[in-house]
């Protein structure tokens, strides 16, 4: 029997147009749900307050220090290598072994699961290099996990900026050097900053690499040494351990805000740079 | 007779296995505008390229001979090239304007260079530059606008007066005007004219009248090789070889 | 001034071999750590044993592997079809402007940190499975749901790539043919972006199959191979993390181990996906 092909049509259709109008419910439903437990829970001083009694009770200050402190370890060390990395796979090699062996890595790297980077970290900057569970150790393995992001990113918004601008710069007599920073980088900078702030954000929810690394003491960190639990990390031990939902809501509430902000942000710095060259 | 600025003798270009300049011999004289005419693919930009040095950027390349600046052998491997390419300035076929402002676009080669090292010398040095292009008139008043918002020929004397800037001794333009209207085109071609006495200046064209109009001498290429050499007059009068006859009176190309 | 210039060009190249170098550094210390112990148990002793209890001395990780490899499978089940229909709407019927604004909020909730869906697993989905289907709740089946749910942007997102670099005249000739839309998309799309539809599989396979956070909170970690999709189970990631903090000794040199599988597991994958999205 032959099915008829118009029939075919509108109930596939109609299939997939439910399959995506359930996809981007469950989606949706995630983020307001969190947002509608969470939001009446936040105030200034759950913002301000340290942790008291395991995190039954009080604020998350702590947990907003480490974070901003690892994240910005991770940036500070990820951003050179990976923009440096950028610059040398478009602007210094042809396509070759090299820049593939390269790439290749930076795929790979950006493969591997987050608890393998976090047994990596602790192997090597916690027990090898004895920094302890501490922010430094924490950050570096960060920088590992935001490096392929920053690389590919930078990579394509240096490959964006038009040939002929190195062109004119080499017939007015400057180096390559001078072309790529007076002229490639600059150009480039708003896809750049869009591959490390989508890194931020990750940095910001990440939780295996930092639990391992930076491990979950209660207190403020004040030193590159010192331990400290990052928000993801607190949220996860207070929703396994079940020990304040409000506070549980309250933190994933602020982690959620802060991650879409931030990736919002990246969205509309690239959609900007993109306008500007095509 | 004026002095010879650039002397190329016996040049072989190749691109991988493809020969795009084949046993060049040409001579370039001072305060001349050398038209270099020519179908498409016949060697002309390879050529320019060469002169600066820019086919440095291109992988995979072969060049055999001699090409001396005043006497001064620039294929050299261990050769500044950065300065020659100070001293042989370049415009572009297609303009493109940095993405900054008018006066920004035109102090950017020398204040890198350190040349004039006060703020007022600089000034008058762009100030200058964009007379001798003829653009002063049309943009004194917006000198801080990005360069982006000038008119297509505006762009392209931007780009002229952005290599005066430089204050080079030879000027290479590539087909300066193949994307302009009639009429920028013969603000362009004026100004070039204007500017012979100052300069050496080779302009690649595949607009034969362009070439007649604007050069003193001129040079034939077609299918990498050079098929007459000549003051402008005598060669479109009277060519010596039939594919050059054949050639402006637009018989093929 | 030239050998300033080349002075940068070695520096920068310093720079690029970070990624591969920071790669070469943890599979080096990964091995380091975990290949005595498995030398020491046996490969197959260790690969191929159900039996773990590491303060013991019983190194089996049978049990971790079948459950990763499980609770992967089920996030395919769930998450593939899902994502693929969304991906073909949103590429070739919806009106463009819909499009635009759904696929940049798709992506914008792969940020969303795991152990947020990890923690909905835990308080909507699980009790939902102990009221209606039985069993702890704490399951193959929740972890398998909350992963699919978990690589729905990565899939969704490369595969209208996929689809969009189809050139539109194929699609023009189709349609003048008189084939309607979606005979279109099943002969001719889909076909022609299969290679980074796959791809967009793989990449989304890998992400499950190493995805911790999430898997802890909702699969239950028992010990055992699951014999139904309602039985409690523990993945090679939950393992390490589980345990890595109260490891020693030849405790932690396993947890090394387990590791290693995971990773030669994940390279794999990675490399398939390389290989795939290489030869179009």
């Amino acid at each position: 029997m032959r099915v008829d092909p118009l029939l075919t049509e509108r109930l596939v259709k109609s299939l997939l147009w439910c399959l995506t109008g359930l996809t981007i419910f469950v989606l949706i439903f995630i983020i307001t749900f969190i947002a509608i437990k969470g939001l009446p829970q936040l105030s200034l001083s759950f913002l301000w307050h340290d942790i008291e009694d395991m995190g039954r009770a009080g604020g998350i200050f702590p947990t907003l220090v480490s974070t901003l402190y690892l994240t910005l370890i991770a940036l500070v060390v990820a951003s050179p290598l990976g923009v440096g990395s950028a610059i040398y796979l478009t602007e210094y090699t042809l396509e070759g072994w090299v820049t593939r062996l390269i790439r290749f890595g930076a795929e790979c790297l950006a493969g591997v699961p987050s608890i393998i980077l976090g047994l990596f970290g602790f192997v090597l900057f916690v027990i090898k290099l004895n920094f302890g569970w501490s922010m430094l150790s924490g950050g570096l393995s960060l920088a590992i996990m935001i490096l392929p992001t920053i690389i590919r990113t930078s990579e394509e918004a240096l490959k964006a900026v038009p040939k002929e601008y190195q062109d004119v710069c080499f017939s007015l007599g400057l180096s390559k050097w001078q072309t790529i920073t007076r002229v490639v980088l600059p150009c480039a900078l708003p896809g750049i900053m869009t591959g490390i702030v989508l890194s931020i954000g990750r940095s910001i929810g990440e939780t295996a690499v930092v639990l391992f690394t930076a491990g979950a003491s209660l207190r403020t960190p004040t030193s590159l040494f010192d331990s400290g639990r990052s928000m993801a990390v607190h949220f996860y031990i207070l929703a396994r351990e079940g020990l304040s939902m409000p506070n549980a809501y309250g933190t994933a509430a602020i982690l959620i805000i802060s991650i879409l902000l931030i990736n919002i942000t990246a969205y509309t710095l690239m959609q900007r740079f993109l306008r500007k060259y095509q | 007779m004026l002095p010879v600025k650039i002397q190329v003798r016996e040049l072989t270009f190749h691109y991988g296995s493809h020969c795009a300049i084949q046993g060049l011999n040409l001579d370039i004289y001072q305060g001349e505008i050398l038209g270099l005419m020519g179908p498409a693919k016949s060697g002309k930009t390879t050529f320019l390229r060469v002169l600066n040095r820019m086919c440095d950027l291109i992988p995979n390349v072969r060049i055999q001979g001699s090409v001396r600046l005043d006497d001064e052998e620039i294929l050299a491997p261990h050769y500044d090239v950065d300065s020659l390419r100070r001293r042989i300035g370049m415009v572009f076929a297609k303009p493109v304007p940095l993405p900054r402002s008018i006066y920004e676009n035109l102090a950017f080669a020398p204040r890198l260079q350190k040349k004039p090292q006060h703020r007022d010398d600089l000034a008058e040095l762009v100030e200058n530059s964009l007379k001798a292009a003829q653009l002063w008139d049309e943009v004194k008043d917006r000198l801080h606008d990005s360069a982006l918002k000038l008119s297509g020929g505006q762009q392209q004397r931007l780009c002229l007066a952005r290599t005066l800037a430089m204050a080079p001794e030879v000027i290479l333009l590539d087909e300066p005007t193949s994307g302009l209207d009639p009429i920028s085109t013969a603000r362009i071609e004026e100004t070039l004219t204007a500017l012979k006495k100052d300069f050496t200046i080779v302009l690649v064209s595949n607009n034969t009248k362009q070439i007649a109009r604007c050069s003193d001498k001129v040079a034939f290429l077609l299918m990498s090789r050079l098929v007459e050499y000549g003051v402008t007059p005598e060669v479109f009068m009277v060519p010596k070889q039939k594919e050059t006859d054949d050639y402006i009176s637009g018989r093929f190309g | 001034m030239l050998t300033r210039e080349k002075l940068i060009e070695k520096a920068l190249l310093l720079l690029a071999l970070s990624a591969i170098g920071s790669l070469a550094l943890i599979t080096i210390f990964i091995f380091l750590e975990g290949l005595p112990i498995i030398l020491k148990t046996g490969l197959s002793h260790f690969i191929f044993g159900a039996h773990w209890a590491p303060t013991k001395g019983h190194f089996g990780i049978l049990a971790m592997i079948l459950s990763s490899l499980y609770v992967t499978l089920g996030a395919l089940i769930f998450g593939v079809p899902l994502a693929l229909g969304c991906a073909i709407v949103l590429a070739e019927f919806a009106p463009p402007s819909l499009t635009r604004i759904l696929k940049p909020t798709i992506e914008l909730l792969a940020g969303i940190p795991s152990v947020v869906y990890g923690f909905l697993g835990v308080i909507l989905l699980v009790p939902l499975i102990r009221t209606y289907l039985g069993g702890p709740g704490l399951s193959l089946l929740a972890a398998s749901l909350i992963l699919g749910i978990m690589i729905l942007p990565t899939v969704i997102s490369i595969s209208i790539d996929a689809m969009h670099a189809v050139p539109t005249l194929y699609r023009e000739g189709s349609i003048a043919l008189g084939a309607t839309q979606w005979q279109t998309v099943r002969k001719l799309v889909l076909p022609a972006a299969r290679s980074g539809i796959i791809t967009a599989i793989i990449l989304g396979m890998g992400r499950a199959i190493g995805e911790t956070m999430a898997v802890i909170m909702v699969a239950g970690n028992a010990l055992s191979i699951p014999t139904s999709i309602l039985d409690s189970v523990r993945t090679l990631t939950a393992n390490i993390a589980l345990e890595l903090g109260y490891a020693s000794g030849a405790h932690r040199e396993a947890l090394f181990a387990t590791g290693i599988v995971l990773f030669i597991i994940i390279m794999i994958l990675n490399t398939a996906a390389t290989l795939i999205a290489g030869r179009r």
